[in-house]
């Protein structure tokens, strides 16, 4: 479970005025929920998708994931939550382009001690479950925007996390693919994992269990 | 394996840039390799004369010798010893110094004993080699013959085996006295006998009388009268003047290795700060998924580790076809592989600490989120 209490962060421009992405934001994410932030563009809402998935420390407030404290938590152990407990999807992929489809996806394990053997079976398992087992040897950077989205789900998933955190996933993708990477994550949702989503897409959100709508950096609705 | 593999892949991006800097790497090494061998080979025969140099004499050469041995000190007045020394032309030359050499003298032996320590035989002339060559080995019991005559041989049993290939052979055939040219480094290898030994199993006959002679006298007078009377130089001024050409070695080469080196660091310390700065949305990515900051760290001092072995590889290729290649300059070389095993290993590690510092620093300096920020939004 992810608690979130009085969450506030604040950006800091040159001539050091401050303005805050988030004011006092408190949630509860349930395990196993299916959760979509909404909000316009500034609200706020992947500032605290960033901060869930351990990517961001510098904030005020509290925010704990299964009852550990985030920000008490050094880069190194933040760095393991990442690689365990959470993944996140971003609208621009992330994928590194000079290397393969299984390389993208097998990446994760490498902090993992497993031998090759599971290694390669994980890998395709992840791939199976995002239907990419086909241009497992393509090249990253060979890839359509559809398809370098259900590798970089797949690379989250491959590690088996609790948490899948999900920025504008269907951002740079067409109705087709939109549909696809949602049935993806719909499936993912179903098998345990809890999945947070965050879109500006309504046709996206309304797919969702639980919509949270943020502006200005609070929860609106 | 992980870091290593991507520090390939940030290695391969950039392969043009990473050879010229690698060229540059192993010419700084190679110069280095050179300075450090040529330190190595005058070194050597500067400390031949170390175990001499606490002794009150010198040696003493004169144009006259060539004709006269020896006898020619007869001439000089002064309160001295003699310690003569000669040479018997044969299969491998035999370098023979009276006994008492052998006290004041001791080199290096790697294997079997020095002639100090060593009993006289009936049966063969004990000898040590100034080099393992021809499958000559310790204890062997060879006949060898005069250059000029063949009926003429006689047994030699090696009884000890030099660590170095360096004898002082009192300037046989030369002129002058030079640090450089009394004590030998060539190839070719001598035996060192006991000359009085040497003249019970071969004869006087064959005995060649060199030019010069050791002396030893603590006279400021005498030393006077041979320095008038000829060339004379103290043990503790050829050592010094090895220590001299040594370090003249060293002076001559060791701008070239310092402006070298700066100019390839200072190569590699631009080349791997453009590759973090390049590399950082790879490096974004890998810590989204996990690798931590000291993960990052392990892949940039891979990617270093690559470009030095690659460049050492190479320095060590190009100076080994140097110092087969007749150069005269690298001529006296000799194989450092001690030396160079130290210096090698000093020489990466200083190169990564000053290489790696400021690319370190910046991605020390970035936060992950503001990375992900900047290259994804």
């Amino acid at each position: 479970m992810i608690k979130i209490t009085n969450l506030t962060k604040t950006y800091y421009s040159d001539n050091k005025k401050g303005f805050k992405a988030l004011n006092s934001v408190d949630i509860e994410i349930h395990s196993g929920e299916m959760l979509a932030i909404t909000g316009v563009s500034g609200s706020g809402k992947s500032t605290l998708l960033h901060i869930l998935a351990c990517l961001d420390k510098a904030y005020e407030g509290s925010v704990t994931l299964d009852n550990k404290e985030l920000s008490k938590l050094s880069d190194f152990k933040l760095a393991a939550i990442r690689n365990n407990d959470v993944s996140i999807v971003l609208q621009d992929f992330m994928l590194i382009d000079d290397y393969s489809v299984f390389d993208n996806v097998m990446f994760p394990l490498l902090l993992h001690k497993m031998n090759r053997k599971e290694r390669n079976k994980r890998v395709y398992e992840a791939l199976e479950q995002v239907d990419m087992v086909a241009n497992i040897k393509q090249s990253a950077n060979t890839l359509s925007g559809g398809e370098k989205q259900r590798v970089a789900i797949a690379r989250a998933i491959v590690t088996k996390p609790r948490y899948l955190f999900a920025d504008e996933p269907t951002g740079s993708l067409d109705t087709k693919n939109t549909e696809a990477v949602m049935q993806i994550l719909e499936k993912l949702n179903e098998t345990g994992i809890t999945v947070v989503i965050v879109s500006h897409e309504k046709d996206v959100a309304d797919r969702c269990k639980r919509k949270i709508e943020m502006l200005d950096g609070r929860i609106i609705n | 394996m992980k870091h290593i593999k991507f520090a390939f892949n940030i290695f391969n991006n950039k392969l043009f840039t990473n050879f010229v800097l690698m060229i540059q790497y192993s010419a700084a090494l190679c110069i280095c390799f050179i300075m450090i061998s040529q330190y190595n080979a005058a070194n050597e025969k500067a400390q031949v004369f170390k175990g001499l140099s606490d002794i009150d004499g010198g040696i003493f050469s004169s144009d006259y010798f060539e004709f006269t041995g020896n006898h020619v000190l007869d001439e000089i007045e002064g309160n001295y010893d003699v310690i003569s020394a000669s040479l018997f032309l044969f299969d491998i030359d035999i370098l023979a110094f009276d006994n008492e050499f052998f006290s004041y003298f001791h080199p290096n032996i790697n294997q079997g004993k020095w002639l100090s320590e060593v009993e006289k035989s009936a049966d063969y002339l004990p000898a040590v080699l100034t080099r393992s060559v021809f499958g000559l080995g310790l204890n062997d019991i060879i006949e060898v013959s005069s250059r000029f005559d063949y009926n003429k041989s006689v047994k030699i049993k090696i009884v000890g085996i030099q660590s170095t290939n360096l004898s002082i052979d009192l300037n046989v055939g030369g002129t002058g006295i030079t640090s450089s040219d009394i004590v030998q480094s060539d190839s070719k290898p001598r035996l060192i006998v006991d000359r009085e030994a040497a003249i019970y199993h071969i004869g006087s006959d064959y005995e060649k009388i060199t030019m010069s002679s050791l002396i030893l006298t603590n006279d400021q007078e005498t030393i006077s009268n041979l320095r008038n009377f000829g060339y004379f130089r103290s043990f503790n001024e050829i050592y010094e003047s090895g220590i001299e050409d040594r370090n003249s070695r060293v002076l001559f080469f060791l701008p070239f290795v310092i402006l070298l080196l700066a100019v390839s660091i200072s190569g590699l310390i631009g080349c791997t700060t453009l590759a973090a700065i390049r590399n950082m949305k790879k490096f974004a990515t890998l810590m989204m998924i996990g690798f931590g900051k000291s993960d990052i760290a392990k892949i940039m001092v891979f990617y270093l580790m690559i470009i030095s072995i690659y460049s050492s590889l190479l320095a060590i290729i190009i100076y080994f076809l140097l110092i087969n290649s007749n150069i005269p300059l690298l001529h006296s070389s000799s194989m450092l592989i001690k030396m160079n095993s130290f210096v090698m290993p000093l020489i990466f590690l200083l190169t990564v600490i000053f290489t790696v510092f400021i690319p370190l620093n910046i991605l020390k300096k970035q936060q992950l989120i503001e990375i992900i920020r900047r290259e994804f939004y």
